[in-house]
């Protein structure tokens, strides 16, 4: 077991979240038992006016999950120093069979969140509370996760044993290694170089094609390629944009330029990232939700275009941020030297 | 942009209504987040200085055990560990603690004939300067080199006079010589240099022995390959290996910065309590305001953002008092009201002042620990305040 101020902090914070979450839960649980827009009882009344406090709640989890996910990172960086062979934040997460899925369920929670949001939102703009039973099913599966989340945290912590050797990232980000995170560092750089960059210029041409022919299958193919450009642009950050950052050939690791040392580059390429995907998968739901409920269409049409935009720009904040650093280092190198060619 | 701008505006003129209420919770949280940061700065200067002492300490450090307790270990096992591949120089060191009845401190002792530079980076301030300077510092018996803390804490000056007592009561007088700087501020703060005989004069300890052997090893991956030989040719000996203290001390002020956060979310408790309280009991004069402006059109989550947002104001606002406070507090005047909990053995340790370090990103877990619980107790009360039906409000 490790105690320190972080951790504390971690799950106090996150307990905190949980505990207005469980709030928010048993309210949504009231209003998918006694909901009936037709009824004029102070009962229905009373339940609109919980859901503006369902609504408050996710909010603010949304906003607390963010940072729950930033502090997660952060402290499992913190801990590297006492776990024997733990050089940052993925030697933690190795220590510990618990370590990735709780960083996993943390970004998930993100989205889940967000999409919720983007649902009230869009139930905001019209007048009859269409979506609050679907808000309230939502909610309703998705605070386990959040409980899940919590659990899995503490006992990550609880168990997890200075006195175990664990592998840091030049061993689970090993060129030709072993496991599933050697197996994306060895992808070609050159190749993924290309690949995302053709996935990024689909993904910036198309809302201009969005805007002059709008159609629900395009929306959805753009939610599509947008889900493609998360896993992608991860792939694409361990295969080339980290050793770029890192100016050496072999060190792949995700995780490192978070850090002060890196000038917290890091979030830089992760922020418009997250935030791109996460726009442009909502287009997908919202284009779902206009197939369920037609009486929607015509405001969701409008949010899902704002998306599209918003998304097309953090697109290209993210192919500036990712190819940042290959482009210094051949206007450094003159164009000559490939750093893939150097190392060996 | 401007619309944020105007939401602001409103809160904070809003929050000014209430000057005494809101101050008072700004300053319950700048209290919270000083308890709670103080004991952050404090664990991580302490740790930086620790693991900056260890960088001038040997490889491995071995020790001899008998039941478990340390005991002198023979210097003759020297020359075999020095044969062994990988080891660049072995050296009996003897060096203890010595208690100072007078004022009831306890002082590092190192006997030490050698060049002073290797040990700790000590840097010597004499008084006369030598008319070499390249010459490296000698000292002769009788003589000593005396920590700031210790010429502080016995009242006396460079040239006075130490007067001691070996372990069987006889004196051993010690004249100072000069005094020293380190970068090591915590270590160098209690110690004394003396010469290798007359320590070995006030610990009472043979010529042939010494307290520990260290052992330096340049190459890192070396390490644990020498220790094992070095146990074959002492079984019983304990081989202590640098990484191994660096990451010990680590854990150790971790788990004392856990232990007293631990005690203090009661606090932290009791404050999360008193805001619900406060947000929950709305003066009259407030549950009137939010009626107004429902009346003229607000909705529910127009006041509920407001509200939050002025959560938000007062929040950091006293999370940067507390968090500014706590620096001053640790770093300018030396933590007099937490030292205790970390030094050690701290009630006999000279006082020593703490050398500052900051780390931004702290400051995200912090806010984790404090702002992210205030904000979520208020929601509920919040939203009740803000459902409540306008005309029932004027009717009251």
């Amino acid at each position: 077991m490790i105690w320190n101020a972080w951790v504390l902090g971690l799950i106090i914070g996150q307990t905190a979240t949980a505990a207005i979450n469980a709030v928010a839960f048993a309210n949504a649980l009231r209003i998918v038992h006694n909901w009936d827009t037709r009824s004029t009882l102070p009962m229905q009344l009373d339940l609109e006016h919980r859901s503006e406090l369902i609504a408050t709640i996710v909010s603010c989890s949304l906003l607390f999950q963010v940072f729950s996910l930033m502090v997660f990172e952060i402290t499992a960086r913190s801990l590297a120093p006492f776990v024997p062979g733990a050089m940052c934040t993925v030697g933690i997460l190795e220590a510990q069979p618990l370590g990735w899925p709780v960083l996993f369920i943390k970004m998930a929670a993100l989205f889940l969140y967000g999409w919720w949001i983007v649902l009230n939102h869009l139930d905001n703009q019209v007048e009859g509370f269409l979506l609050t039973i679907l808000k309230s099913w939502y909610l309703i599966a998705l605070f386990p996760l959040i409980v899940i989340d919590l659990l899995l945290q503490i006992a990550f912590f609880t168990h997890l044993d200075p006195a175990v050797i664990t592998s840091c990232c030049g061993v689970v980000f090993e060129v030709e290694g072993e496991g599933f995170g050697s197996s994306v560092a060895s992808l070609s750089p050159k190749h993924t170089m290309l690949g995302l960059a053709g996935l990024l210029t689909v993904l910036l041409i198309f809302p201009l094609v969005l805007r002059r022919r709008s159609t629900q299958a395009g929306c959805i193919a753009y939610a599509l390629g947008s889900a493609a450009g998360l896993v992608l642009g991860i792939a694409g950050v361990v295969a080339f944009v980290a050793p770029y950052v890192y100016m050496m050939p072999a060190l792949h690791c995700p995780f490192i330029f978070l850090d002060e040392e890196h000038f917290n580059y890091g979030y830089l390429v992760y922020l418009p990232l997250f935030a791109a995907s996460f726009l442009g998968t909502s287009v997908g739901i919202l284009v779902a939700i206009e197939r369920r409920f037609p009486f929607l269409a015509a405001v969701s049409h409008t949010i899902r275009m704002r998306f599209v935009w918003t998304s097309g720009l953090l697109w290209a904040a993210f192919l500036a941020a990712a190819y940042g650093p290959v482009i210094k280092f051949l206007i450094a190198t003159g164009g000559t030297a490939d750093l893939f060619q150097v190392g060996y | 942009m401007r619309s944020i701008f105007y939401a602001v505006d409103f809160a904070l003129k809003g929050l000014l209504r209430q000057k005494t209420k809101n101050l008072s919770i700004v300053a319950l949280f700048a209290l919270i987040v000083f308890l709670f940061s103080g004991i952050d700065f404090m664990s991580n200067a302490l740790y930086n200085e620790t693991l900056k002492a260890l960088a001038f300490q040997p490889s491995l450090i071995i020790q001899d055990v008998r039941a478990g307790r340390q005991v002198p270990i023979s210097l003759a096992d020297m020359a075999d560990i020095a044969k062994i591949p990988g080891v660049s120089s072995v050296k009996g060191r003897v060096w203890g603690y010595y208690f100072d009845p007078f004022t009831g401190a306890n002082y590092t002792i190192v006997g030490d004939s050698g060049d002073l530079k290797e040990l700790w980076d000590l840097r010597a301030i004499l008084p006369d300067p030598a008319p070499s300077g390249a010459e490296p510092l000698f000292l002769k018996n009788g003589e000593a080199l005396v920590g700031e803390g210790v010429i502080k804490i016995r009242r006396t000056r460079i040239g006075g006079v130490l007067n001691f007592q070996d372990h069987t009561g006889r004196p051993v007088p010690l004249k100072i010589r000069g005094t020293f700087s380190s970068n090591v501020s915590l270590w160098a703060h209690d110690l004394i240099v003396l010469t290798e005989e007359d320590a070995r004069k006030l610990f009472g300890l043979d010529p042939g022995s010494g307290w520990d052997i260290a052992v330096d090893v340049p190459n890192e991956f070396e390490v644990p390959k020498v220790g094992e030989k070095i146990l074959r040719i002492n079984p019983g000996a304990r081989v202590i290996a640098t990484n191994q203290l660096k990451r010990t001390y680590g854990s150790s002020y971790g788990f004392r910065s856990g232990v007293v956060l631990s005690l203090n979310i009661t606090c932290l408790l009791a404050f999360l309590i008193l805001a619900y309280d406060r947000v929950a009991r709305l003066s009259q004069e407030e549950q009137r305001e939010i009626a107004i402006l429902k009346a003229i059109g607000w909705q529910t989550r127009n006041v509920i953002r407001l509200n939050m947002l002025q959560s938000i104001i007062l929040s950091l606002t006293g999370f940067l008092v507390g968090i500014v406070a706590s620096y001053c507090h640790v770093f300018v005047a030396g933590a007099p009201l937490l030292r205790i909990v970390f030094a050690g053995w701290s009630v006999l340790y000279p006082p020593h002042p703490i050398p500052p370090s900051f780390d931004i990103s702290k400051v995200f877990g912090l806010m984790f620990l404090t702002v992210v619980p205030y904000i979520a107790v208020g929601i509920l009360p919040v939203w009740r305040a803000a459902v409540r039906d306008p005309e029932e409000v004027f009717r009251a």
